[in-house]
């Protein structure tokens, strides 16, 4: 998909007018990291990455999975019916489906899924920063 | 694995939830014809300019002059007469043969039928015989009149059959379910309770309750429990020359095409997505449709980005200010606007954004019969400031195409891509529509869409099947 619309918007640079017109080719060569490291604080606690997961994963994948029996306080369990597993509405449901959640956002892309919008560059950052703090301070 | 990927699509459509109100296409179509939004009396006779009400506005067919949300008389005239596969009020004459065979072939037989009550062709003749048109008047959705007499700036009884013209108190329900056709989930998408009070001519109070739905239901969706809420509320003085208005109260403020697709880019992008209360804003807003110019002028307060307002207190909104202008032609198969919306907040409450659109209706078919298609298309562009407080670009496109196959069958095109960061790589998307949009009877519609997304990294493109169901009165 790179490499095909890279080559739309190249031919569209060079005097396809019409065609970037009816595509819109983007613009940019670099990463949010690269040309805003300040956007996002270092070191984002759990309640900057939460909002992102309530937005736009926990509509299909509520209630938790934290293990047997665990609830989200509310009384709603890991598996629901007319959700999704796994639960993500807390920390250490994410944290225990940490490797899925990467691969989705960071490698496949497909989440959220089919023809809904993806993750912006900020909310990936944020994400991203995240997952690398110390693994025990994960959920302070 | 399947079943888990349609579910996943079928919920995550449950976030969808597009708001009530028709499209500009409606808008454009109908100017092929006057008796889509009325019936045609004999010998009309055209008002002075000041007085005309027909015009490609929205304030032509709903209660709010922005559109969306609960229709007037003219709007629900349109839904019964011409919308559907079968007509509940008279079909225009010139869709007369453009039935899908064998469906609504009695609906010519409804037009002007001597049993009914032939529209009035100017102010004095609908306020000589209004007891005549008021007693005529059937309508389970509307009741009263203001004063108990026609005002020349407001809609006339007996213009729209038998549908309540000019009713104190209006009453809606707009409701849309969501289905996967190879899929086991049915769920709520969104629903809105609109109720119009209209005491005095020239004065109205909108209170439109709604709420949007998910997988689970009419349940929280952000940072707290948040079903229904105020999604507008304002009173309005209206019913003055050059259909001029200003309003005050809880509104999404007036910013390009006015599109039922809340997902589109050229509306989330911005600030504009009409399903999510945190795009609601308090403030006054002003403006005229002086036929076929037209002008929406509007300053606000707002909360943070992505913050969500009070449910219920209008008022609620401290963290900014904004202002936005939307303003240009609709002529009768042609239009162009140009909008331009800046909000002013702290970096840390969502920063300061400015943006630009320009947008046009092209409806060839009112030129040609035999060439049903209307397209519009936008193109929004500005910048924005990063939670660093560093500038940026973002710019989104969005064209459609519609083709009215037969009255009430109508195949859709869409395209929409954004790039909601200028100076970042990968981060922009194209997403494709097919769609079929059906409207058997008058406030029902059935839409059938094959959506595809390809953004700029990750797999090529991915792509969903859904069906929603549409109940309006």
């Amino acid at each position: 998909m790179q490499q095909i619309g890279r080559r739309l918007c190249d031919g569209a640079a060079r005097g396809w007018l019409a065609v970037c017109l009816l595509t819109a080719c983007g613009s940019g060569d670099l990463t949010l990291n690269e040309a805003d490291p300040d956007v996002v604080s270092p070191k984002p606690a759990f309640a900057q990455v939460y909002p992102i997961f309530q937005r736009d994963c926990t509509p299909c994948h509520s209630g938790t999975d934290e293990g047997d029996g665990d609830d989200d306080g509310r009384g709603r369990k890991a598996a629901r019916t007319a959700g999704v597993e796994p639960g993500l509405e807390s920390c250490r449901s994410i944290v225990k489906n940490l490797r899925n959640v990467e691969e989705t956002i960071f490698v496949d892309n497909d989440m959220p899924p089919g023809a809904w919008p993806r993750l912006t560059s900020m909310e990936k950052l944020t994400i991203e920063r995240w997952i690398a703090r110390e693994p025990e301070t994960r959920c302070d | 694995m399947r079943l888990v990927i349609i579910r996943l699509l079928a919920a995550a459509m449950g976030l969808g939830a597009a708001t009530a109100h028709a499209t500009p296409m409606y808008a454009a179509r109908s100017a092929r014809t006057c008796d889509n939004c009325h019936v045609t009396p004999n010998k009309w006779v055209n008002p002075p300019l000041p007085q005309r009400k027909c015009n490609m506005s929205c304030q032509v067919c709903h209660v709010d002059p922005t559109g969306g949300g609960a229709r007037n008389a003219a709007g629900r005239f349109f839904g019964r007469s011409t919308l559907p596969m079968i007509a509940t009020s008279p079909r225009p004459t010139d869709d007369w043969d453009r039935n899908v065979p064998m469906i609504g072939r009695r609906d010519r037989a409804t037009t002007y039928d001597h049993n009914l009550p032939r529209g009035p062709n100017t102010f004095a003749a609908a306020a000589e015989k209004f007891p005549e048109f008021e007693a005529a008047i059937a309508d389970g959705w509307a009741w009263g009149t203001p004063g108990g007499k026609p005002h020349r700036y407001g809609l006339l009884q007996g213009r729209y059959e038998r549908l309540n013209a000019d009713p104190v108190l209006r009453v809606g329900v707009d409701m849309r379910l969501a289905a996967l056709l190879s899929g086991p989930l049915y769920f709520p998408m969104q629903i809105d309770i609109p109720v119009v009070a209209h005491p005095v001519h020239h004065l109205t109070l909108l209170v439109n309750t709604g709420a949007r739905g998910r997988s689970s239901g009419y349940a929280e969706t952000f940072s707290e429990d948040h079903s229904f809420y105020f999604r507008e509320a304002f009173v309005m003085v209206h019913e003055i020359p050059f259909q001029a208005y200003a309003k005050a109260g809880r509104f999404v403020p007036s910013f390009g095409l006015r599109l039922d697709d809340h997902t589109s880019h050229i509306r989330r992008g911005f600030e504009l997505d009409g399903a999510l209360p945190e795009s609601r804003v308090s403030g006054l807003e002003i403006g005229a449709m002086p036929n076929y110019p037209f002008v929406n002028l509007s300053w606000f307060r707002m909360t943070a980005r992505q913050h969500s307002p009070n449910r219920w207190d209008i008022a609620d909104g401290d963290d900014g200010w904004g202002t936005a202008v939307n303003a240009g032609w609709r002529d009768l198969s042609w239009s162009v606007g140009a909008s331009a919306l800046f909000r002013r907040r702290d970096v840390s409450d969502g920063g300061d954004t400015s943006s630009y659109g320009i947008y046009g209706v092209l409806n060839p078919w009112r030129n040609r019969k035999q060439l049903p298609l209307t397209y519009q298309a936008e193109y929004d562009f500005g910048n924005l400031q990063r939670p660093s407080g560093r500038r940026t670009q973002q710019a989104a496109f969005y064209q459609e195409l519609n083709w009215v196959a037969y009255n009430g069958v109508v195949v859709l095109l869409a395209h929409d891509w954004a790039d909601p960061d200028g100076e970042i790589v990968d981060d922009e998307d194209h997403r494709l529509q097919l769609g079929l949009q059906v409207t058997p009877v008058a406030g029902v519609t059935i839409d059938g869409r094959f959506r595809a997304l390809m953004p700029a990294s990750g797999k090529f493109a991915d792509s969903d099947l859904f069906i929603q169901v549409h109940l309006y009165r």
